[in-house]
């Protein structure tokens, strides 16, 4: 699920920066900073909003002549939830179940939550093709899962996901995006 | 969209800022029953919740949602207990629950939950070639194993397990190397790609990047194109996996042989032998080719052991077999002439895989064959060379302390030929000489004996295999 946080950050630049300019280059470092980063409690930062307020630089005495700033700013995060639906493109497929992408989001749907009318097949490139050969999972097709486990580090989540409910699995072939 | 959180493994501690704690207090709701109110958590997005929790003050009312747990339980056994077959990343991936791991839990964030008993006594082994981070209970790697042998022999082939160094190809150092030697194989990758034909691959690398030159074993495009026409093949050497990795890359460039099957020194269960253990398949159908012996302990009946290939002076060095490198032979390959008797061994490896493997399937609508009884002692009489009776002279070394895993001896025994040890004590049964060249006691006595017993060059066992049938013996004499 997407939210719409106010995190704060401490943001270091170096003197070479402290000129008219400094507030872009603020910004533009605090987003390279965390845009993409994921925490364990907020999910991914996807994207940065917003810069509420920049704190005044305090030099730090390690000798560099570098300022810190305490900057607060608005961003959009992402944070999967147990039992939450995501749709996610499959990036590998294996006799054990296959992998997908939510965005930055790992998952993986173990053959034991396909569907019992799915099977394995490795014949041509890896994939789970229904029984009547109409559906067919592999690499690039687009899945729609439910998430039912997580394993949440410091810096990264990973998930347990099923496609074994109503309305969910392929929703799509692969030809384009989601 | 339900905000169906219930709970997480995360232990982050309580914090000042509002939003988070009430995202804390959608996130660490108790995993099992207790979840927010539904209807509230049902709202909407974290703009209104943080309103709500700034109202309400304190948490919202906690309920038990039955619903939820139906839900949970999906894809376990029976209600509420999961035998936990795989785990990815420390997680169940049938039901999403954590690993239980005594000790090495990390702080203390394994709650007692539902699935703490059957976990006891849970022994999993790790399967990181197949994924990173994929472990299987042994109960479901038995299942993988099983289901996956079958398929395989559905398809009509074997399980083949080959290893990499002094198998399928030499590497060497940069270091190992001195500056002649640098400059010479320089020049052979130079001359080599200036002679190659089209679509041919060359043979010999300079790995910058991994600081190794590599030469490939003569043969080993054709030889893996063959044989995975009839097997399935896996990778499995000491090596690392980086190291693997570029390997295979060199040997299998399109990917369409092995198919991620490589197993590295960092993906086996022990770090000083290979087993069978974790490659998807079983043992009465699972060939190896390895040079060394004692790497397969347990394996040792599936063997096939080759004769190392010595490309650089180092790596013969490092066997005690100084001078037998093809570099200090003056860079004449084996099966090249003037190689003076080395084999093209891929080739006859090929052999014995492409025999075992015909009467392997000759029977096994009728009963299931053993891979490991076909290669040593097949005990049946439609063979293409039973009733042959043979010794060998000169093919295997002497210092061989086991040459009955050598490929031309199990060429010969999966043909149904017999192997006689002695012609001291059994000299009157013997049919064949099998043999290199003609100076040895073996020889001399076959020939006193009148033409009664055949001399052959081995590659009379080669053609054998190639025509499923006795070829004329006349057609291989061995060279005076």
């Amino acid at each position: 699920m997407f939210f719409h946080v106010n995190l704060e950050r401490n943001i270091t630049l170096e003197p070479r920066h402290f000129g008219a300019r400094m507030r872009a280059v603020l910004e533009e470092k605090l987003r390279h900073e965390v845009e993409g980063t994921c925490s364990g409690r907020y999910g991914f930062i996807v994207m940065v909003t917003r810069v509420d307020d920049v704190s005044e630089g305090v030099v730090v005495d390690d000798g560099t002549a570098r300022a810190k700033f305490h900057v607060k700013y608005d961003c959009v995060v992402f944070r999967p939830f147990k039992g939450e639906v995501v749709d996610a493109v499959v990036t590998q497929v294996n006799k054990f179940g296959f992998f997908a992408e939510a965005g930055p989001l790992q998952l993986f749907v173990s053959n034991a939550l396909i569907t019992e009318d799915m099977q394995f097949d490795s014949s041509g490139e890896n994939c789970y093709v229904s029984d009547d050969q109409q559906i067919r999972i592999q690499r690039d097709a687009s899945v729609r899962v439910r998430i039912v486990g997580m394993r949440i580090d410091a810096n990264d989540i990973f998930c347990i996901a099923t496609i074994k409910d109503d309305y969910l699995g392929l929703i799509d072939f692969g030809s384009g995006g989601l | 969209m339900p905000a169906s959180a219930s709970g997480s493994d995360d232990d982050v501690e309580s914090s000042d800022d509002e939003l988070a704690s009430a995202l804390e207090a959608e996130l660490f709701a108790n995993d099992d029953a207790e979840v927010k109110d539904v209807a509230k958590a049902n709202a909407g997005d974290g703009d209104s919740e943080t309103k709500r929790a700034r109202e309400g003050g304190a948490l919202p009312r906690v309920v038990r949602r039955k619903a939820f747990r139906v839900d949970d339980a999906r894809g376990r056994g029976d209600e509420g207990t999961c035998a936990h077959p795989a785990f990815m990343f420390e997680i169940c991936v049938v039901c999403g629950e954590r690993k239980r791991d005594d000790g090495g839990g990390s702080k203390g964030e394994m709650r007692s939950g539902s699935g703490e008993e059957a976990l006891r006594g849970h022994f999993t082994t790790s399967m990181r070639y197949i994924h990173e981070g994929l472990t299987l209970s042994n109960a479901e790697l038995e299942k993988a194993k099983r289901e996956e042998k079958e398929r395989v022999l559905k398809d009509g082939k074997l399980t083949l397990i080959l290893d990499l160094d002094h198998t399928l190809l030499n590497s060497a150092q940069f270091k190992e190397l001195t500056q002649e030697q640098h400059d010479l194989l320089h020049q052979c990758i130079a001359q080599e790609a200036n002679g190659l034909a089209e679509r041919e691959r060359p043979m010999l690398y300079c790995l910058r990047h991994m600081g190794f030159f590599t030469k490939l074993r003569p043969h080993v495009f054709e030889f893996l194109e063959e044989v995975s026409q009839i097997c399935q093949p896996y990778v499995y050497t000491m090596g690392d996996k980086a190291y693997a990795k570029e390997m295979v890359k060199l040997i299998d460039p399109e990917g369409k042989i092995f198919h991620g099957r490589v197993i590295s020194n960092n993906d086996s269960t022990s770090s000083h032998v290979k087993d069978l253990d974790i490659v998807l398949g079983g043992e009465t159908s699972a060939v190896i080719v390895d040079d060394t012996e004692r790497v397969w302990p347990a394996n040792h009946g599936n063997l096939i052991r080759l004769d190392r290939y010595h490309f650089f002076p180092s790596s013969a060095a490092s066997f005690q077999q100084k001078g037998q490198s093809v570099m200090e032979r003056s860079m004449v390959d084996e099966g090249e002439l003037g190689s003076m008797g080395a084999r093209a061994v891929l080739l006859d490896v090929l052999a014995v895989i492409q025999s075992a493997h015909r009467s392997y399937f000759k029977h096994a609508s009728i009963e299931e064959p053993d891979v490991r009884t076909l290669l040593v002692k097949p005990d049946r009489i439609d063979l293409p060379l039973s009733g042959v009776k043979f010794v060998m002279s000169g093919v295997t070394p002497l210092s061989d302390r086991n040459p009955e895993r050598h490929p031309l001896r199990l060429l010969a025994s999966t043909l149904g030929a017999e192997f006689v040890s002695s012609i001291e004590r059994d000299g009157d049964s013997v049919t064949h000489v099998i043999a290199r060249s003609s100076g040895t006691d073996k020889v001399k006595w076959a020939k006193k004996t009148g033409g009664r017993v055949l001399i052959v060059e081995p590659s009379w066992l080669v053609a054998c295999a190639q025509a499923n049938t006795r070829v004329s013996e006349s057609l291989y004499p061995i060279e005076t």
